[in-house]
């Protein structure tokens, strides 16, 4: 538990039939910048929200430094920034919120507000509700980063900002917050922003936890195979996620052991033609099941 | 403090409406019960009651008012994610707001009762009141006027407040709704099976049978219920609020 900022066991949160989070087992190391990737509704907001005390969990069990933030959350909250639903007060300036945050934080920098209001240009004296969207989304990640909080918890951080922002933004968040050892959790349905910073990542879908490893690992593990010939039946290994034939050629992804599965093929007499790794968004799209050849085979956490 | 600072900047244009509007209620029962020295009520105590009842609907406004600033607002206008993801329990907002918004309700009421005593003083040079045959000082009549005003800004805000947190913007009608309904339910129960409920004010004083009014009886715990009542709306604000996922 001691080097793990977060940790949910069987996390469930149902709202009548619909099984939002469902048996949500996550682990995010101390200091790691970890990429919580999953689609629209997949259940990444609502594990935030309960992860900050906003919801309460169906079941399971879930905790932040430790800590249970259904009975603890003041002291997370102390030492944790969140950006959820990106909605300030909406009748305060950038300058207003500043203050109001101020006595809530014992950690608060006020040089640092002014720090990250000039590097994202945000205008600090008009009212939340008169700024665009991108500067909105700005203000807020403004604010958490300047309560010198250990832990970041961003939903869709970079929704709405044009690219120049978003690798502004980006740099912020891995140079200044994440260099000094705190932890950053972000989910995002932008993979290439997340591969770019991620070290960990987390695929999330239907509410479950799909896929849950380093990202070097995921990339030096992960392999499509293109093998002469139709699908055989060996091809039936653990380590198979999905088995596409098309013009002669079968397409094999493994999740590991790429190796042996090659091997395996060869004694089977097939001609292995190529061995590829795959990147965040092909890995993302055979995990969740919408890659090419997909056939439901359930993927098991690498880590 | 810092919190307390929003909730006053959420509040202060109502608070500064609020004590226009009672100033102008007082000067204008003023005028009309002293605007010469000959057209004088016949007792302080009528004066007294005549403003007091007419306090009533300008508090009332007031506490309704209010009672939509502080959670409410903020679930209304969807920053209440931002709002509890500050480090402090939820109880602390509801009691920060509920104690902030009736000291300044409270101030109101005050203010209102102290100009109002001065300006009968200042008519009549005596600081006693008739009551049943009895000569009462002006200052517990006034004492008891203010405990009316906060019990029923107490009542109305804490409503509010409550409907607030309930359906957010939409708790002003709700709270509205509530008290009419209660006012046209106690009119038939009354007209009907003769049976008297409670009214929204505290009733200090009743009609004798032969004229000159009396204190009302059992006013001691009337005033105690009302009071249990009126902090009852924001203890159950605070268990919704902890019990409910804010979205």
């Amino acid at each position: 538990m001691n080097d793990l900022t977060i940790e949910t066991h069987a996390l469930h949160k149902h709202y009548g039939d619909i099984h939002a989070v469902d048996g949500l087992d996550m682990h995010v190391p101390r200091g790691a910048i970890y990429g919580f990737l999953g689609r629209n509704g997949a259940g990444k907001t609502t594990t935030i929200r309960m992860l900050g005390g906003l919801s309460h969990p169906t079941g399971g069990e879930m905790r932040v430094f430790g800590l249970d933030p259904q009975t603890e959350s003041v002291q997370i909250l102390e030492r944790t920034g969140l950006v959820i639903d990106k909605m300030l007060i909406p009748s305060m300036t950038g300058n207003d919120l500043v203050r109001f945050n101020r006595g809530f934080f014992p950690r608060w920098s006020d040089a640092l507000a002014a720090k990250y209001a000039e590097a994202l240009e945000v205008p600090m004296d008009r009212k939340f509700r008169k700024l665009s969207t991108g500067n909105q989304t700005k203000l807020c990640l403004l604010l958490a980063l300047a309560q010198g909080a250990e832990l970041l918890m961003l939903d869709e951080p970079t929704a709405g900002m044009d690219p120049v922002v978003t690798d502004q933004l980006l740099r912020v968040l891995v140079e200044d917050f994440a260099s000094e050892g705190r932890t950053l959790f972000l989910s995002s349905h932008h993979l290439s922003e997340v591969e770019r910073v991620a070290e960990w990542v987390g695929i999330i879908d239907h509410g479950k936890l799909l896929l849950e490893a380093r990202l070097d690992d995921m990339r030096n593990n992960f392999r499509r195979i293109r093998v002469v010939g139709e699908v055989l039946p060996l091809a039936a290994s653990g380590d198979l996620i999905s088995a596409t034939t098309g013009e002669g050629t079968t397409e094999y992804v493994v999740r590991s052991n790429a190796d042996a599965f090659v091997q395996n093929l060869r004694s089977q007499g097939a001609t292995v033609l190529d061995e590829s790794p795959l990147n965040l968004s092909e890995i993302f799209l055979e995990v969740v099941g919408k890659g090419k050849g997909n056939h439901d085979v359930p993927v098991e956490v690498l880590a | 403090m810092t919190y307390l600072w929003k909730y006053w900047r959420e509040s202060r244009i109502t608070f500064a409406v609020g004590m226009a509007m009672v100033g102008l209620m007082l000067w204008a029962v003023l005028k009309m019960t002293f605007g010469g020295r000959d057209q004088a009520l016949q007792t302080t105590a009528d004066i007294s009651l005549l403003a007091g009842g007419l306090l009533v609907a300008p508090f009332s406004f007031l506490a309704w008012r209010f009672g939509s600033f502080g959670v409410g607002r903020d679930l209304g206008e969807r920053s209440g994610s931002y709002l509890f993801t500050r480090p402090r329990s939820r109880a602390f907002f509801v009691w920060n707001d509920w104690c902030f918004g009736m000291a300044q309700m409270l101030v109101v009421v005050i203010a209102a009762y102290l100009v109002l005593a001065f300006g009968i003083y200042r008519a009549t040079q005596d600081h006693t009141v008739r009551i049943a045959g009895e000569t009462v000082s002006m200052y517990l009549i006034f004492g008891l006027h203010i405990v009316a005003g906060a019990l029923i800004t107490g009542l109305i805000f804490g409503l509010t407040y409550l409907c607030s947190v309930l359906i957010k913007s939409r708790g002003l009608m709700l709270s509205v709704g509530i008290l009419l309904a209660y006012l046209i339910a106690k009119a038939v129960i009354e007209y009907r099976w003769h049976v008297n409920l409670p009214g929204l004010t505290l009733s200090e004083f009743k009609q004798t049978p032969n004229g000159p009014i009396a204190f009302a009886p059992n006013l001691g715990l009337s005033i105690a219920l009302r009071s249990g009542i009126a902090v009852l709306f924001p203890i159950a604000a605070q268990l919704l609020l902890q019990t409910r996922d804010i979205d």
